[in-house]
């Protein structure tokens, strides 16, 4: 589903390379969390995989698609088969939470109605459905979060990306997101979560831990997280 | 996916765009509501003018001296003559008609030729030439033409004045054309900011738009549209305030001028130029948006 060989990335002017030599297989219906301190490469690596970025050396495959070679009339077909939920979220503040949800599926030209239908399902599902017309900005952050997640799964998505989902939430309404989260993998979603959170770390979900943009350790599912793994999120969380 | 359900998307952002638009589009809108004024009062006084001129031109007409005798091969010179492009009619006079003529035209003097019976006058034929909203006809062409013909003697044409009126009517033509494309510049430009600062204001939402899958069409056909809508608006808006216009000046016009020139009466732009003016709102509404769109939309 997602492979990378030897990518780099270098921003114009950064004196180091955001990502360094990152080789990196992800499998139609995995979760993957990427962990790691702070300015490791986590959100840089997420935003190669919806075309935000374009990698300076190596290839990034998204379902079959050479990313590096795709030509920019062809990068909306890209996204509309990624839910991303971004680490600000990323929505229209002055647009109520159904139309923040709906703008994702009208971009693909669904007819109005299903739209709102679709629109109103998901926002139901994260526990918003009471909130339909309300203005995002007057929306908490833990709410704005769940808005983010309703319009990156309203397409019913391929891949969901993640960066932070449960940023700055308390551990209770971080479980929800998960559980959110959880229900769109058991749906055969390949989930990919960026995250400080040790609250998402262990359980049956493979870890690639990044330092300085080079993966350091990459533990599958099902494996026991190696305690250095634990310990050093801990830290930096 | 269903090309109606994405057009019927796009242009409920462009309804949006509209709505959101706020100062920039209404000061776009007033000014090609304000070029439209001027073109078209510009255009109801070139008509008017125009009709004025005509008259002046088609009443001076070519007078043709023939060296024909009898009614017959006169008659068939007349004929010939009002085939010819640019007469829109001749008509003939006999030689006792002439004489009438003259003899009124003379007054008091013309008497003395009463009963002079030894003077005889030619046939003459009255040619009025074709006075076309493209400007006057060229008379000097038209009298070689007519001259060339056999049996005409001479003919005799007051070229002067209407070379002056169709040297005005030329002026006043460049002058509105030039007047015109000026205008269209300026709503152009106007246009084309006030979707520059909505594409500004609007950088972020279009930024999400485009994260979320939408293609740059999808993002740059409601700000063309509501350019569009903003052109015919403006468009209509100017050409309402005119029709207001020319109906209170109307007849504040007729009472002036009437009398001495008959009864005068501003008419207005004939109907296809009022089509044309809200279609060069239009058309200029969606330039200066694509303008814009083209070059600010690379997020
Ligand atoms: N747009 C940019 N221009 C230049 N440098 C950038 C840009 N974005 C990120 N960087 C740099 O790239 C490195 C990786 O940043 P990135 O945002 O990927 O880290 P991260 O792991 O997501 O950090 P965090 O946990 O704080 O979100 C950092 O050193 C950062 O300063
Ligand atoms: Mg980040």
């Amino acid at each position: 589903m997602i492979e990378l060989f030897h990518v780099s990335l270098r921003y114009p002017g950064a004196d180091r390379p955001a990502l360094d030599d990152v080789t990196l297989e992800i499998r139609k219906g995995e979760f993957v969390l990427f962990a790691g301190p702070s300015g490791a490469g986590k959100t840089s690596l997420l935003r190669l995989l919806f075309c935000a970025e374009t990698a300076t050396g190596g290839q990034v495959l998204v379902g079959g698609r050479n990313l590096a070679r795709l030509k920019p009339t062809r990068v909306p077909e890209v996204r509309r088969n990624i839910g991303v939920v971004f680490q600000d979220f990323k929505l229209l503040p002055e647009h109520s939470v159904l139309d923040n949800v709906a703008l994702a599926l009208e971009v693909q030209g669904r007819r109005f109605e299903e739209v709102q239908e679709r629109a109103a399902g998901v926002l139901k599902q994260v526990g918003l459905g009471h909130k339909l017309h309300q203005p995002a900005e007057r929306l908490s952050g833990g709410e704005q979060q769940r808005v983010a997640i309703a319009r990156a799964l309203v397409v019913e998505p391929a891949i969901l990306l993640c960066d932070e989902p449960t940023g700055n939430l308390d551990a209770e309404r971080a479980q929800g997101i998960l559980e959110l989260l959880v229900t769109a993998h058991v749906r055969g979603t390949t989930v990919v979560v960026a995250t400080h959170d040790p609250a998402l770390l262990g359980g049956s979900r493979r870890v690639v831990r990044l330092e300085d943009g080079r993966i350091v350790a990459d533990v599958p599912a099902f494996a026991p997280l190696p305690a250095a793994i634990l310990d050093a999120t801990r830290r930096v969380a | 996916m269903s090309t109606v359900a994405l057009v019927s998307s796009m242009v409920r952002h462009g309804g949006r765009s509209v709505r959101s638009g706020g100062l920039p589009f209404f000061f776009a809108m007033l000014m090609t509501a304000l070029g439209a004024f001027s073109i078209g009062s510009y255009a109801t006084l070139l008509v008017n003018f125009q009709r004025v001129a005509s008259t002046v031109g088609e009443s001076v007409a070519l007078v043709l001296f023939l060296n024909v005798e009898g009614a017959v091969a006169a008659e068939e010179l007349r004929a010939r003559a009002a085939l010819m492009p640019d007469v829109r009619e001749a008509a003939l006079i006999t030689p006792e008609q002439a004489l009438a003529r003259a003899r009124r035209g003379l007054g008091d003097a013309g008497r003395a030729l009463e009963g002079s019976a030894g003077l005889t006058m030619p046939w003459v034929i009255e040619v009025t030439p074709r006075f076309d909203l493209a400007g006057a006809t060229d008379r000097e062409a038209l009298a070689k033409r007519l001259r060339e013909l056999p049996g005409v003697d001479e003919v005799m044409h007051p070229g002067g004045e209407v070379k002056r009126v169709d040297a005005l009517m030329r002026l006043l033509h460049g002058a509105g054309a030039f007047l015109g494309v000026l205008i269209a510049l300026v709503v152009i430009v106007v246009v084309s900011n006030a979707t520059k600062l909505t594409v500004l204001q609007r950088r972020e939402e279009i930024a999400i738009m485009k994260l979320v899958g939408a293609t740059d069409l999808f993002v740059q056909t409601p700000l063309v549209l509501a350019g569009l809508v903003q052109g015919v608006l403006g468009a209509a808006l100017g050409l309402v305030a005119l029709a207001l216009a020319h109906a209170s000046l109307a007849s504040v016009v007729k009472v002036a001028l009437s009398g001495a020139l008959g009864t005068f009466v501003l008419e207005p732009m004939p109907p296809w130029l009022w089509a044309a003016l809200v279609c060069g709102g239009a058309v200029l509404g969606v330039a200066g948006a694509a303008l814009s769109v083209r070059r600010f939309l690379r997020v």
